[in-house]
């Protein structure tokens, strides 16, 4: 049996087939939604963005059903020219997580329509009791790793879920959780193309939403340590074995790996780590490879490892003129978040100084 | 052994058949005497692919599990389309006891040469570059049949896989290829494929994700057991396949094994004693708890206990997963001969799986043929088994002579 959306649903879950038919059928051009008549569904577009943007949260909430259904296209349409892509993402996010919130209190039949008719899932309603564990979804395992392989926990492997002749058997709350994922990975497929111009009619709304959008993400941006402060913020310990590395020094394992993992946890990426191993050493690039992957948790037992701590640089004979600072922390880590925070505040601060001189 | 694979494609051209989607497919030569790997080659028709195979007489033909565009262009502007889901049983990857009897290792820096599994140095120069020279033998390749058979059935029951979407092959050394041919299993990208391995080898299993846990303390019970929890025999999934790995740890095996796993020296022996009604109550419902109870389990006991239930009833976690997760792959084409055995890669009907006999129709080559083999343990051929050899000229079956020639313990003698 299919169930037909209403329009109340299709208020709710504005990303499926049967909206955008529904949509379409308005056949609005962006140029026209200043006009006055249309501009509730420009304002609550950019009231979605910037719920989503900023408390990571949509509301569930619905208030007029078209406008709510002509606000998402809009919306998918503004931050898409707005090209910034952290913010994005977190509209994404936050779209999927509102879908979550209304498909888990659906009713079966519902859920599997949108399933089926929007992201062609191969599912069917299965009412299914297994020890006291009660399924009402069975969905073909193809779907099922499509969805679940993005997701971390590990109750989510295939290997912990019920397979019965090709199918997961899910409950309700999981099949939500997995359409989740279709509706994030939709709305950023939507609006993978950025830097699209913005129609001047809408400008006067675009530019405002566009500028503090853009603040904040200078502000998060900034708060994910610039490189500069890195080498000033590093612990006596970290600078000696970087010094050893540029002279080409000879370093022991424990002091490579130290080096290795530390650069790691602060947000050295893969390559650049390699790039440095591979310019101040004559470290075989494929060995060198090897080890910053393992290190980085990609190979043998894919986890990741965490420098070790001052105690076991101490053992081995790494902590070589620690300081002041030093005598207050334990691990490498700390030394190094905590200078650089200190530095880190100096410099905002004088720059919001500077700014406000002009 | 040129001369003789060309021989042989001549004579069986008729009987090759071009894999599907031949055209999207990159094809890769293996040549004899150079032994290097001529890649990235594509065909438009079969014809000329055999033209090929019957020019250069390549000592292995491998193709790509993957479908492309445009398969002769350079990896990153082939354009991916897909890819076969394809698994590697190998004994390679399966510990059998024989092993230590028929495999072989060589250290090219000081020549010493040892029976057995291969150090990771060389006990004599410390070198760390050793050959492994691994023989093929009967024990070792019905413990590669048995665990595809536990594959395919796993397939089927748990992937809903049908039969004639499993292709099957000898791999004509020491394993089986099971090819999976899905159109909807194609597009599944390394991370999505993992997935399916660690289901079959039963990686990052949660058993209360499958049903088996400790309840709550039951405040009733005088000695303050917990109640376990736990799946039946006939639950789907790793569920039915957790209980009976348990149902099988209890009636089948031994008292030394049940001790090993942690149980009580009379536990063991009571619970083989008992074994009849066990079984008989356990067919009908396993009841956990009084398991538990009875035999005193500890938590230790079933940490071993669920351990064992798992190997059991997984595929070894040693199997080749990187040739599932590997969406560029190039694998044996079916019906070629393996260079390093002069066996043919036969193809194997699911249905005769039990009695196919890897030393009897990949076997190909007729006549005779003198050799001088150095040292080579025992070898069948078909009903025929030949040595072990030290050193002594002997004239055998041509299949058993390209073998030991292949695997390079003989030289043939003119
Ligand atoms: S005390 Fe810790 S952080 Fe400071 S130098 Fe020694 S090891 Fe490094
Ligand atoms: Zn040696
Ligand atoms: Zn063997």
């Amino acid at each position: 049996m299919q169930a037909l959306l209403t329009k109340l649903d299709l208020a709710k879950f504005p990303f499926t087939t049967e909206a955008s038919e529904y949509i379409k059928s308005f056949n609005i051009e962006p140029v026209e939604l200043a006009r006055p008549e249309l501009l509730p569904i420009l304002e609550r577009a950019i009231d979605r963005i910037k719920q989503g943007v900023f408390s990571g949260k949509i509301s569930a909430e619905l208030t007029q059903e078209d406008v709510d259904i002509l606000a998402y296209p809009t919306a998918l349409m503004l931050i898409s020219v707005i090209g910034d892509d952290r913010a994005r993402r977190r509209f994404a996010l936050a779209e999927a997580k509102r879908a979550y919130q209304l498909l888990r209190d659906e009713l079966p039949e519902k859920l599997l329509q949108v399933s089926r008719g929007s992201f062609g899932w191969d599912a069917r309603i299965d009412d299914r009791d297994v020890g006291d564990s009660h399924f009402e979804f069975a969905l073909h395992f193809e779907d099922y790793v499509r969805n679940s392989a993005r997701i971390r926990d590990l109750r989510w492997k295939l290997v912990n879920r019920v397979l019965s002749e090709g199918y997961a058997l899910l409950p309700r709350e999981d099949f939500a959780r997995l359409l989740e994922e279709e509706v994030q990975a939709r709305v950023l497929d939507r609006t993978s193309i950025t830097g699209l111009a913005v129609p001047p009619e809408l400008e006067k709304y675009v530019d405002p939403l566009r500028s503090i959008i853009r603040a904040r993400s200078q502000y998060l941006a900034a708060d994910e340590m610039p490189r500069a402060v890195m080498a000033a913020a590093m612990p006596p310990c970290m600078r000696n074995l970087l010094s050893l590395l540029q002279t080409s020094k000879h370093i022991s394992h424990m002091g490579r790996f130290a080096m290795a993992a530390f650069l790691l946890n602060i947000g050295t990426s893969e390559e650049e780590l390699l790039k440095m191993f591979k310019s101040f050493t004559d470290f075989e690039e494929r060995i060198a490879r090897y080890q910053v992957e393992h290190i980085a948790g990609k190979r043998g037992s894919r986890r990741k490892y965490t420098a070790p701590n001052c105690n076991t640089m101490r053992t081995h004979g790494l902590c070589v003129n620690p300081d002041e600072l030093c005598a207050t922390i334990t691990h490498p880590l700390t030394y190094y978040r905590r200078k650089a925070r200190t530095l880190f505040r100096g410099r905002r601060q004088r720059n919001f100084s500077s700014r406000r001189r002009e | 052994m040129k001369g003789k694979f060309l021989e042989y494609y001549r004579r069986k051209l008729a009987s090759l058949r071009p894999p599907s989607a031949m055209t999207e497919r990159e094809f890769g030569f293996l040549l004899f005497r150079e032994r290097i790997m001529v890649r990235h080659k594509a065909f438009r028709d079969f014809k000329v692919f055999t033209d090929s195979l019957l020019s250069l007489v390549p000592s292995d033909v491998y193709y790509s599990t993957a479908y492309y565009r445009q398969p002769d262009l350079d990896m990153d502007q082939k354009g991916w389309l897909g890819s076969d889901v394809v698994f590697d049983v190998d004994a390679d990857h399966i510990d059998t006891p024989c092993k230590e009897t028929h495999d072989m290792w060589a250290c090219p820096k000081c020549k010493e040469t040892r029976r057995g599994k291969k150090p990771t140095k060389c006990p004599k120069c410390g070198n760390e570059k050793i050959e492994e020279k691994a023989w093929l033998c009967d024990r070792c390749l019905i413990a590669a049949k048995e665990e595809v058979l536990k594959l395919v059935e796993l397939l089927a029951e748990d992937f809903g896989i049908r039969s004639e979407q499993m292709h099957l092959f000898f791999s004509g050394h020491r394993g089986y290829h099971l090819h999976l041919v899905s159109d909807k299993l194609k597009t599944l990208d390394d991370v999505q494929r993992k997935e399916i391995v660690d289901y079959v080898i039963g990686l990052g299993l949660d058993p209360a994700e499958q049903g088996l846990y400790q309840g709550p303390q039951d405040l009733f019970l005088e000695n303050g057991h917990s109640v376990v929890i736990g799946p039946q025999l006939t639950d789907p999934g790793w569920r039915g396949r957790l209980a009976k790995g348990v149902y099988r740890i209890i009636t089948e095996l031994d008292q030394k094994q049940l001790i090993e796993l942690g149980f009580r020296r009379g536990a063991a022996l009571q619970i083989i004693n008992e074994r009849e009604q066990i079984e008989n109550e356990w067919s009908k419902k396993i009841l956990w708890s009084s398991f538990q109870d009875k035999w005193g389990i500890t938590d230790q006991i079933w940490r071993n206990v669920i351990e064992k239930a798992l190997t059991m009833m997984a595929l070894p976690a040693k199997i080749d997963t990187v040739v599932t997760t590997d969406i560029h792959r190039l694998i044996r084409m079916p019906e070629t001969l393996n260079g390093k055995t002069g066996l043919k890669a036969a193809m194997v009907g699911l249905d005769r799986l039990e009695e196919f006999d890897p030393f009897s129709e990949p076997a190909v080559f007729e006549g005779t043929q003198t050799i001088r083999v150095m040292e080579a343990p025992q070898l069948r051929i078909r009903d025929q088994t030949f040595g072990p050899f030290s050193d002594e000229k002997v004239e055998l079956p041509l299949s058993a002579a390209v073998l030991l020639v292949a695997k390079g313990v003989a030289m043939p003698e003119s």
